[in-house]
């Protein structure tokens, strides 16, 4: 049996069979492993599954969309928010989206505390006291907006630190303006506990102060800073520094907007975190807007069109109010179509046993493509022999199968990501 | 064979150059036992384009242990290949006349009258069973020992040489009595 002679495959056939198999390939069937599901996508299952019980949880969901801060189903709406943060596509919308839950806790503490029967301070030092109710009722209500407040406050921080550890400089910025009117909002009562001393020169007067600032909430914080005294223009600027962080509050009348909820507020971070009286003399002689004055590079988007801008940071958080995103916009360069078709060069095929390795170059990734044949001219109308979809700018091919004794004539051509092909001159080769 | 187990160990990882190298390794072998199987060339071509297709979507779950394990996978494989194919080929065969199949057969082969130069023989070999003809084809066409056979054929060495054995014999039975004394005596 071994004797009978079979008519075996020819070498075109063998190089036609394997061009058909390997277009047919496709990508190998990886076995399924728990363990490693598990360990690549650890983080992405537990966020779908919390975006999953979000969208299909029914009441559940319903009621964690509208927890507020200290509800026993806050922690679920955090989770979702986190969810969205972890799918956001790049760095841009992850802190816009960091910025925008931010602001959407100061939007339910001080809804909390309208519900409380408290109103945001007329300017933050004009706080309400908590002794304006005398009823179980609101007592309850301020008690839960305080720790509402508490728990909000717990949850900026994190996402400061977490946008500190980014490296996030401009959103680090937002967020500790939202701190601090969080902060101001949570309402409490500002008491000047020492005057160290004051200055007074060509109308305006600098008083330095202690104080010790009470939150609605048990928390107490201690505060130096100084109240400056502009008779010329009517107004008062209360100046308070704590923790690294300083607020500046507007006290005059003008400068107040609308019905008086929102004060001007400026903080710097200060570069050396100390509390210090000395470096409050050293802060107090530089001039405020100087210090403030550190703009913030937004995408603002006008209708379909994007443009990038650089605002102040509480225009940029207004910005993203609307929708607005943090950082430049991405450059949108006009495209021009690929019209140039490859360079073939360095082209050879250097013949060896029963095969033979053809090889040249691109100027650019292509794939490659053989006509093989053993007439001339060769035709390049019909299917390749051979054909590579790689795309890359070295190739090198080899032919096998060939039979010996043969003169070969091969075309090779290579074709770009757009489709611009470029066909070689023909060669000749004998397999001996 | 050390080479093809790199080269398997390669393509089990998705490399096609390593791959190529097994298609250059083994076409003819798994060709010639097609062609023996399916009797039809250009179905035993299709066949074999199916067979490598679904060597590589499984090879990220074979492992190389030894060259026999290595051909009884491969021929597996292809003896799967060979089971749907003649399903196929049943559901779709078109009956035709001695006439134009002759008429076809020389259009389109006109140098070669059959795949076999030997009709007796071929002949034979239409005749016997299909488990017979299958042995004898892995084991003179693909050269496969009876160790590959066995794990082609999953079951034993003994149990694959008794197969052969017996496959001969029914062999014999159909191969004229002249042609067998001038082959054997």
């Amino acid at each position: 049996m071994r004797n009978l002679k079979l008519k075996e495959m020819s070498a075109h056939e063998k190089a036609s069979l394997w061009n058909s198999i390997e277009q047919n390939l496709g990508t190998q069937y990886k076995p399924f492993s728990y363990l490693l599901f598990w360990s690549k996508f650890q983080s992405r299952i537990i966020a779908t599954s919390v975006a999953i019980l979000l969208l299909l949880g029914g009441a559940v969901t319903a009621s964690a969309h509208s927890a507020r801060p200290g509800d026993l189903l806050f922690p679920l709406a955090v989770a979702g928010e986190k969810a969205q943060i972890l799918f956001a596509s790049n760095t841009q919308a992850k802190e816009s989206l960091h910025i925008k839950f931010a602001e959407r806790r100061l939007s339910e503490i001080k809804n909390l505390k309208r519900a409380a029967g408290l109103v945001a301070g007329t300017s933050t030092v004009a706080v309400t006291s908590a002794t304006t109710t005398n009823t179980e009722k609101a007592a309850i209500k301020l008690a839960r907006a305080a720790h509402g407040v508490d728990v909000a406050l717990a949850e900026l921080i994190k996402t400061r630190n977490a946008l500190v550890a980014n490296g996030s400089t401009d959103a680090v910025l937002i967020i500790d303006d939202i701190i601090l009117e969080l902060r101001g909002v949570g309402g409490g009562n500002v008491l000047i506990t020492r005057l160290t001393s004051s200055n007074e020169k060509d109308g305006k007067t600098d008083i330095k102060i202690h104080a010790t600032f009470t939150s609605t909430s048990t928390a107490t914080s201690t505060f130096t800073g100084v109240v400056k005294i502009d008779e010329k223009k009517n107004g008062a600027k209360l100046e308070l520094k704590s923790g690294g962080v300083k607020t500046k509050i507007s006290l005059s009348e003008n400068k107040q907007k609308g019905d008086n909820e929102k004060s001007r507020k400026d903080n710097d971070r200060e570069e050396d975190g100390d509390d210090g009286d000395e470096d409050d003399d050293k802060d107090d002689g530089k001039d405020d807007d100087e210090k403030g004055d550190k703009k913030i590079s937004i995408c603002h988007k006008q209708g379909a069109e994007e443009q990038s801008l650089s605002v102040s940071r509480n225009a940029a958080r207004a910005h993203m109010a609307h929708g607005d995103k943090l950082g430049r916009c991405r450059e949108n360069t006009p495209h021009t179509p690929d019209t140039r078709a490859p360079i073939i060069s360095l082209f050879n095929i250097t013949p060896e046993y029963s095969s033979a390795i053809a090889r040249w170059q691109t100027n650019e990734n292509a794939t490659a493509l053989i006509w093989l044949s053993t007439s001339t001219p060769v035709d390049t109308n019909i299917m390749p022999t051979i054909t590579r979809s790689t795309m890359q700018q070295s190739h090198q091919i080899s032919i096998t199968g060939l039979d010996s004794s043969t003169t070969y004539h091969v075309v090779v051509a290579s074709k770009d990501a757009s489709g611009n092909s470029a066909t070689s001159s023909e060669r000749s080769f004998r397999v001996e | 064979m050390e080479n093809l187990q790199s080269l398997v160990a390669l393509a089990c990882r998705g490399d096609r150059e390593a791959f190529r190298g097994i298609y250059d390794a083994s076409n003819d072998k798994i060709f010639r036992f097609l062609l023996g199987q399916l009797g039809d060339r250009e179905l035993a071509l299709d066949t074999l384009q199916d067979t490598y297709i679904d060597i590589w979507k499984a090879f990220p779950k074979f492992r190389f242990h030894s060259d026999e394990e290595f051909w009884g996978f491969i021929f597996t494989i292809a003896r799967r290949k060979v089971y749907a194919a003649r399903k196929y080929a049943q559901k779709s065969s078109v009956l035709v006349d001695n006439e134009t199949l002759e008429f076809l057969h020389e259009s389109t082969h006109p140098e070669t009258p059959y795949h076999f130069e030997d009709l007796a023989l071929s002949s034979a070999l239409e005749k016997i069973s299909t488990l017979s003809r299958e042995v004898l084809n892995l084991r003179y066409w693909s050269d496969l020992s009876f160790r590959e056979i066995a794990i082609t054929l999953d079951t034993t060495e003994n149990t694959a040489k008794v197969r052969h054995h017996r496959a001969i014999k029914e062999l014999l039975t159909y191969l004229p009595k002249t042609y067998v004394e001038q082959q054997f005596i």
